[in-house]
């Protein structure tokens, strides 16, 4: 968790990351986002996600705080299909696929072998 | 305020990741308990608003009950189906059963209470009484005596 320069909390959401010979898959908790409160991007290697949820009527008077602002950047240390990201949400979860860069079939390389 | 998280009983797939969490946790707090969902109890002008973080959550795996002032929710977080062939490299999501008991200051009539869940996040709202609300008392003119 951080705070932002007016104070505000910023919370790390939780995410689950999946990974498949083809394609890189992360579930990130967004409780409360809806479409148009989520910005992502990706920038080399890092996938950066920031959300701010409509604040809600009346006064905290118990419990905890329920998070309003997420912020948290992922490095996806794989080589990506930019062109083909896909991001979906649903239920305050943000589902984004990005597809691996596949090695061209069949290419077997020959590794060579260095004196030593 | 009473709040519970409790796992579920057998270690079943998840075994695993409960010690992770318990370890974290009582690393942290020196305790085994953690808090989900958070759950913000809120006074409005009309009553009080229970907001819960519940994402991924489906309505029909949750179960609201309002006995006076005590307000309890039951739910469980199912595993997600992970995509075909894939490798689980993070898993910080918690699956399993889970119980809050709120407490509000007052009571409130269950009969009036609303519940709604959108984009994962639960919204409560419990109306104070009439009884209990503002209303405006005339003051009786000073009677000399």
């Amino acid at each position: 968790m951080m705070e932002t320069e007016t104070g505000e909390r910023v919370w790390r959401p939780a995410a689950d990351l999946y990974a498949t010979p083809t394609r890189v898959e992360l579930v990130i908790e967004l409780p409360g986002a809806a479409r148009d409160d989520v910005r992502l991007s990706l920038e080399d290697d890092e996938l950066f996600v920031e959300a701010t949820v409509a604040a809600l009527p009346g006064e905290p008077v118990g419990g905890e705080r329920v998070p309003r602002r997420f912020r948290r950047l992922f490095r996806l240390p794989w080589e990506l299909e930019r062109e083909g990201v896909r991001a979906s949400l649903r239920d305050g979860l943000l589902r984004v696929t990005l597809p691996r860069r596949l090695a061209a079939e069949g290419a077997a390389r020959d590794i060579p072998v260095e004196e030593g | 305020m009473v709040s519970t998280w409790r796992w579920t009983g057998s270690a079943g797939p998840f075994g695993e990741i409960q010690v992770l969490v318990n370890d974290l946790v009582e690393q942290l707090f020196g305790e085994t308990e953690v808090v989900w969902p958070a759950a913000e109890v809120r006074r409005t002008e009309t009553g009080y608003l229970i907001v819960v973080a519940v994402p991924g959550v489906a309505r029909e795996d949750l179960s609201l009950t309002v006995d006076g002032a005590t307000v309890t929710l039951e739910g469980l977080r199912r595993p997600q189906e992970p995509p075909a062939g894939a490798e689980q490299l993070t898993r910080e999501r918690l699956v399993g059963t889970f119980r809050r008991v709120l407490v509000l200051p007052e009571a409130v009539d269950g009969e009036q209470v609303r519940a709604r869940l959108v984009d994962g996040l639960l919204q409560v709202e419990l109306p104070r009484p009439e009884s209990a609300q503002a209303r405006e008392i005339p003051i009786d003119p000073e009677v000399s005596s």
